[in-house]
């Protein structure tokens, strides 16, 4: 074999060893993460990432994870970097929150392990997860009352937790102390460190089978190679300016909806997003710090250009994003951002998204529900012991796109797929409530040739002594948008029972003291539809009446289907779609329209 | 009397067979795809011809069939199971839908979602309800199911599945509903998700509850036909089938557990890396089987392979014990491709046996693992599959040389080369998942390679994971059959307890594993096992009080009194630090679900001897002298190696070399030792450390 074609034998092979094998590192942190830890927005829902960053920050490998925290561990590295620099050494971990140096939102922590080999800094291995409460004043950290930062929680800038391998208790007990439920946070640190000390160890293996230098250039190869591909596919974008606006319902002080508005300048093989002609920041918890807005654009931007893109720092380099100081997507200190990686993270998807429609509708879904929900509170008669959980049984549906219906429950779009909601047994076991109903709710889905998932009906009835909520969330006025002549999702709805009353709530309230036996009704939004009602294919409509999902009403007005019930066993209405006059209405409803 | 353990594969059926002298005697002939039963009968006619038999007399000595198949699993990939209808608690009814919101892959919009198995249609609500504590909240409406019963009857459904919540608590309300359901729907199959899986959390026993009413008409219609066929030839021949724990269960419990058989085949592979630990004695083994489409790993602990108490199978979890199997898209038939980046990607995708790698002449055009380990000339075109299949150089040729080599700007034996190694990685990685995960050292482990084309690989991937030794069974091509045999008779059952280290009740807990332990017992005392033949394991899952995950503790007694707590507590906290780094002595801890298996004793494992292969491959092996052949594995480019056939081998030989036996080559790399062991052995050791090995994957720098 000649060397020099060996020698790139041997690089085509190292890439994709290399490539697996930091895969199957950052996916075995996730089990260790998953499996060992106690928060249940942590364990249970899978709100946490791991990955593993090169010695500048730049993400290599992550695959556990919800898409919002995709570049987040990125900023917590490089955080650390500009703080520390030099000053890292061996046996070391860092770690941050504060979404203004680092961090997203303060209830996600970084927790930053280095990896050295020969003394040199070579990589980091880096866990960011959602802890069930981080202090402020909300139980669960989500406070939809507070105005500045300081009333959401600890603020962590980037810290040394671990020196030379030694625990700075000193470090650890401030922080803990200074939240409701000091020893689960403890215990989650301590898992997130575990995570990161496996990462560290196969790292090292890893070092020493193949040798650093190989190693490094090999991981930058792989960089480089997914910029390239990200800018082939950008290239191939339609070339142009393209604009997109979303609106935030409110931020709970202020009525008027908040609008962003996000500019996609894609000139070759670069592609930026710019946010000029955003609102400025407000005073509650909607502003987002500009590490998820960020976030938020690559993987709009990324889910456009295809799957097979890898979602790594090679890959980002190729988009810019262009946030102003002082507007609700790059805030100055001290405004509140809890809400950010729910609301606004999926609005600044939607607005690119709903921008590049004008490129490749093909390629854009219609718009996804977002997250609206109680976190609820009190002590557990059973146990007497605080408690305090969230409503993730309460989620959204997505939205359709060419070809392919919504899929249910998959709001909102930044968690696509990564959260995990828990059992209604799991939750009755855990906490003092019983589920009333958990079920897709019927004519939510937005209309459209392929139309949206379908919203849920989720109810719970309290039975502790004295519960008590916190409403937070949005969709509650804005609904998801449709797309290509489809018909926009439902809104988000929620309610109190108590003593004979229905009471409406809103989707950013006080805290709110409730009675034992009220119960708490959500419906979540159905998806926007991807293109015009009245292209579906008859069959499929009849389907959806059949499962329950339209009525026989909706599929004749809405869709221009009309279904009819034929004999046969008494027991069970056969309906068929009647063709000839689906046809002469749908022509109706056509001329009806134009005219 | 004979015992014989038949296993049917995609591709082909095969047979292990042991008289009580402990002759064997295998076999492998095609898989009748149409109808897997005849093809189990005229592969059975075979093997008795073997013994010198013919059908009849050969069964009417046969005290056991035990039988392994993919036929359940292939159900459930294809979708061809029963029209199925699911009952839950009025409000509940889309656990299946909703798939508590998770999604394999986050990024890309457009990927399937796994098959919803019960349309939203035959998905019915009934009004009742259970608290946490199993009990009554609203009383079963049985006014309302009889409508629904009518429902279903209109609807003409095959198997019905009941799922209510906290039914693992108290069956009550599913056992009411199964028996109207039974009473009013004759000939429908009706499962409730208690006696399947009677375990906490409602969307893994969903659908655990709602496949197993979706498979298990086929399975039941498939061993009514094998049991027909059978039975024209001897009657009451005892069937037995693997299950997904590697257990074996009749033929009768099993028409109403299909779910049980999903792993029915590889589980078998497990049991045989059991009898290898036995073997060899070594107790801890990587047991790896490398079929067309599919790598399989699974461990051997302790001279015992690993359970875990669920696992997700085709997309959604299936919440019952299952041998510890990791399964990949890497095989003979694994596709390669350049993606669009410039990488160089092998499998997951397969070309399966239709039509297969591009050598093999059916029409295949993209090159696959098969392909390049011809190409590097690892693989003998006259030989392979025991000369049952010619392989074509110049397809393979073609298809490396315009997919991969002409896209990469390699020769086309670079290619192959990359493809090979590109395969190799994935598998060790693979390996390393199941090993270092679980927080074992592979280099504790030895390798046995089971299956017909991971001999290539196994010495080169020992080496990379500095494991000592490799281990070629003879019997590897036949390897989950031949595991079978070792398998024995057993029972698992699972329940959730919820007892905490707060509230430790000796007696609640007494009295649970008492009513299991009499459940298990019924089972084995139908199957005539002696008492003094029984044994039993039992596990507890626990967790700390707040955590949502546990892990698995055995309590070593069936019995606990006053200090049980201590001993328990003891065990949680030093397996906790062991699987996470940590632990938290003091924090109270919950047994969530104790797991119990009551099993017949285990017969002792049967081993080849020469002459162990039967059918067309009885002509004496072919031992064509020691010739020479060019061979490229690593950079170091082509080499002569010597290559040796079956009867030809000498009790010791160095690498480089290959040893051709029927249906496998085995690659003696560089550097190792291939030397024949007992029990039909074939061990590959390294002779250096590895550091060589690492200067040549760097050699550029």
């Amino acid at each position: 074999m000649n060397p020099e074609t060996g020698t790139r034998t041997e690089r085509v092979i190292l890439q994709a060893v290399i490539a697996n094998r930091l895969d199957s590192i950052a996916r075995e942190m996730g089990l260790v993460l998953e499996r060992s830890a106690r928060s249940p927005i942590f364990a249970e829902a899978c709100d946490f990432a791991c990955g593993i960053c090169n010695d500048r920050g730049e993400l290599v490998s992550q695959l556990s994870g919800i898409p919002i925290l995709a570049t987040a561990g990125s900023f917590s590295v490089r955080a650390v970097l500009e703080r520390y620099g030099d000053k890292i050494e061996d046996g070391d971990v860092f770690i941050v929150n504060d979404p203004y140096y680092g961090g997203n939102h303060l209830p996600d922590i970084g927790i930053i392990t280095p990896v050295f080999d020969g003394g040199k800094l070579l990589f980091f291995c880096v866990s960011r997860a959602h802890h069930g409460d981080i202090g402020g004043s909300a139980a669960g950290s989500y406070n939809p009352r507070a105005t500045e930062i300081f009333q959401e929680g600890v603020r962590i800038p980037p810290l040394r937790l671990v020196s030379r391998g030694v625990m700075v208790e000193d470090v650890l007990d401030l922080i803990t102390y200074n939240t409701r439920n000091p020893g689960m946070l403890k215990s989650d640190l301590l898992a997130q460190i575990g995570a990161n000390r496996i990462g560290r160890l196969r790292i090292l293996e890893m070092l020493e089978q193949y040798r650093a230098e190989a190693v490094c250039r090999t991981v930058e190869e792989i960089l480089d190679q997914a910029e390239r591909l990200a800018r082939e596919r950008i290239a191939a974008l339609p070339e142009g300016v393209f604009t997109g606006v979303e609106l935030v319902d409110d931020d709970g002080f202020q009525k008027e909806p908040i609008r962003i508005e996000a500019r996609v300048i894609k000139k070759s093989d670069s592609l930026t997003v710019d946010f000029t002609g955003t609102d400025p920041q407000v005073r509650g918890f909607v502003n987002t710090s500009i590490v998820t807005t960020t976030t938020a654009s690559c993987i709009a931007v990324l889910w456009v250009l295809g799957p097979d893109v890898p979602r790594n720092g090679g890959a980002f380099r190729a988009i810019t994003v262009n946030a102003p100081q002082g507007s609700l997507v790059n805030p100055l200190p001290p405004a509140p951002v809890t809400l950010s990686t729910l609301t606004p993270a999926g609005e600044i998807i939607s607005a690119i998204f709903r921008a590049l429609a004008a490129a490749v509708p093909e390629r854009i879904p219609a718009g996804f529900g977002r997250y609206c929900g109680p976190s609820f509170y009190g002590v557990d008669p059973r146990t007497g012991r605080f408690y305090v959980g969230f409503a993730f049984c309460a989620l959204g549906s997505g939205g359709g796109m060419d070809g392919l219906d919504g899929s249910p429950y998959m709001a909102p779009i930044s968690n696509y797929g990564g959260v995990r909601t828990p059992n209604i047994e799991s939750n009755e076991v855990q906490y003092p409530h019983i589920t009333l109903c958990h079920e897709l709710e019927p004519g939510t889905a937005g209309a459209g040739r392929y139309r949206g998932g379908p919203g849920i009906r989720y109810a719970i009835r309290f039975y502790d002594p004295d519960p008590g909520i916190v409403m937070f969330g949005d969709g509650m006025k804005i609904p998801p948008y449709g797309l290509s002549g489809g018909g926009p999702g439902s809104l988000n709805k929620a309610l109190l029972r108590t003593r004979g009353q229905e009471i409406p709530l809103m989707s950013k309230e006080s805290p709110r003291q409730l009675q034992p036996g009220d119960s708490v009704v959500m419906v979540s939004s159905g998806g926007g539809g991807w293109g015009k009602p009245l292209e579906r294919e008859p069959e499929l409509v009849l389907r959806d009446v059949q499962d329950g999902i339209i009525t026989i009403e909706t599929a004749r007005k809405t869709y221009g289907v009309v279904i009819e019930k034929t004999g046969g066993n008494p027991a069970k209405e056969q309906q068929a779609v009647n063709f000839a006059e689906t046809r002469i209405l749908r022509r109706k409803m056509l001329t009806g329209n134009a005219g | 009397m004979y015992r014989v353990a038949i296993d049917t594969g995609g591709t082909f059926t095969d047979i292990a067979a042991v008289n009580k002298s402990g002759q064997m005697m295998m076999l492998k002939s095609p898989t009748d795809r149409e109808d897997p039963a005849r093809g189990i009968v005229s592969a059975l006619a075979e093997m008795a011809g073997c013994w010198g038999l013919d059908l009849t007399s050969f069964l009417g000595q046969t005290e056991q069939i035990i039988h392994g198949t993919t036929l359940v699993l292939n159900a459930l990939l294809e979708g061809r199971g029963s029209r199925t209808a699911l009952l839950t608690t009025e409000g509940f009814r889309d656990a299946l839908e909703i798939r508590r919101s998770r999604r394999e892959n986050q990024w890309d919009l457009r990927a399937p979602v796994p098959r919803v198995l019960v349309p939203r249609r035959l998905r019915l609500g009934v009004r009742e309800r259970l608290d946490y504590r199993g009990e009554v909240v609203i009383p079963l409406d049985r006014e309302q199911l009889k409508k629904t019963v009518l429902r279903l009857q209109a609807e003409g459904v095959e198997s019905v599945a009941v799922c209510f919540l906290f039914s693992f608590q108290n069956p009550a309300h599913e056992e009411a509903a199964a028996a109207v359901l039974r009473e009013s729907l004759p000939g429908v199959v009706v499962t409730t998700s208690a006696e399947v899986s009677p375990r906490i959390r409602e969307y893994e026993r969903t659908t655990t509850v709602v496949r197993n009413a979706y498979l298990t008409p086929v399975l039941a219609a498939y061993l009514d036909r094998l049991e027909e066929k059978l039975a024209a030839y001897s009657d009451n021949r005892p069937i037995y089938l693997m299950l997904n724990s590697g257990g074996l269960t009749d033929a009768r419990t099993v028409k109403n557990f299909a779910v049980k058989t999903l792993l029915s085949g590889p589980a078998g592979g497990a049991q045989g890396g059991q009898g290898m630990a036995q073997a060899l004695q070594r107790p801890d083994l990587v047991v790896a089987d490398m079929g067309g489409t599919s790598f399989d790993v699974t461990l051997v602990v302790d001279g015992k392979c690993r359970q875990v108490p669920e696992a997700e199978l085709a997309g959604h979890p299936v919440t019952l014990p299952m041998t510890d199997i990791r399964s990949i898209g890497a095989g003979g038939g694994s596709v390669a491709s350049v993606d669009e980046s410039g990488r160089l990607l092998v499998g997951p995708r397969s070309a399966g046996s239709v039509p297969g790698p591009a050598c093999y002449g059916r029409g295949g055009t993209e090159p696959t693992v098969t392909d390049a380990a011809l190409l590097l000339g690892l693989l003998n075109p006259e030989s392979f599959l025991g000369g049952r299949l010619r392989l074509d150089y110049n397809r393979a040729f073609a298809a490396v040389r315009d997919n991969i080599a002409v896209p990469l700007g390699l020769d086309v034996a670079e290619a192959a080369l990359a493809i090979y190694r590109i395969a190799a990685a994935r598998m060790a990685d693979a390996i390393r998942l199941v090993t270092v995960r679980q927080g074992l050292d592979p280099r504790q482990f030895a390798l046995v390679a089971a299956g017909g084309a991971f001999p290539l690989f196994a010495g080169l991937i020992a080496g990379e994971m500095e494991m000592r030794e490799a281990i070629v069974p003879l019997q590897g091509p036949v390897f989950c059959a031949w595991g079978m045999l070792g398998a024995s008779r057993q029972m698992d059952l699972s329940r959730t307890c919820l007892i905490s280290s707060g509230a430790f009740e000796c007696d609640a807990l007494n009295a649970l594993v008492g009513d299991m332990l009499a459940e298990g017992n019924a089972d084995l005392d139908r199957y005539g096992v002696p008492v003094p033949e029984r044994e039993t394991e039992l596990t507890l899952e626990m967790k700390y009080q707040d955590q949502h995950h546990e892990i698995s503790i055995n309590p070593g007694e069936l019995r606990f009194g006053p200090s049980s707590a201590a001993s328990i507590n003891h065990a949680f906290h030093k397996r906790h630090r062991e699987l996470f780094g940590y632990d938290e002595p003091g924090k109270p801890w919950e047994i969530v679900n104790v797991r119990l298996v009551c099993r017949e004793r285990a017969g002792g494992y049967v081993y080849p001897a020469p002459g162990y292969w039967t059918g067309d491959n009885t002509e004496g092996p072919i031992s064509p002298p020691a010739e020479c052949r060019e061979v490229m594995t690593g950079p170091a480019g082509w080499q002569a190696v010597k290559v040796y056939g079956a009867a030809g081998v000498p009790p010791e030989v160095s690498g480089p070399a290959l040893l051709e036996f029927p249906y496998t080559t085995v690659l003696v790399p560089a550097g190792f030792t291939a030397s024949t062991k007992a029990q039909g052995c074939i061990s590959l050791c390294r002779e250096v450390q590895n550091t060589k090995k690492r200067e040549e994957c760097c050699n550029e720098s």
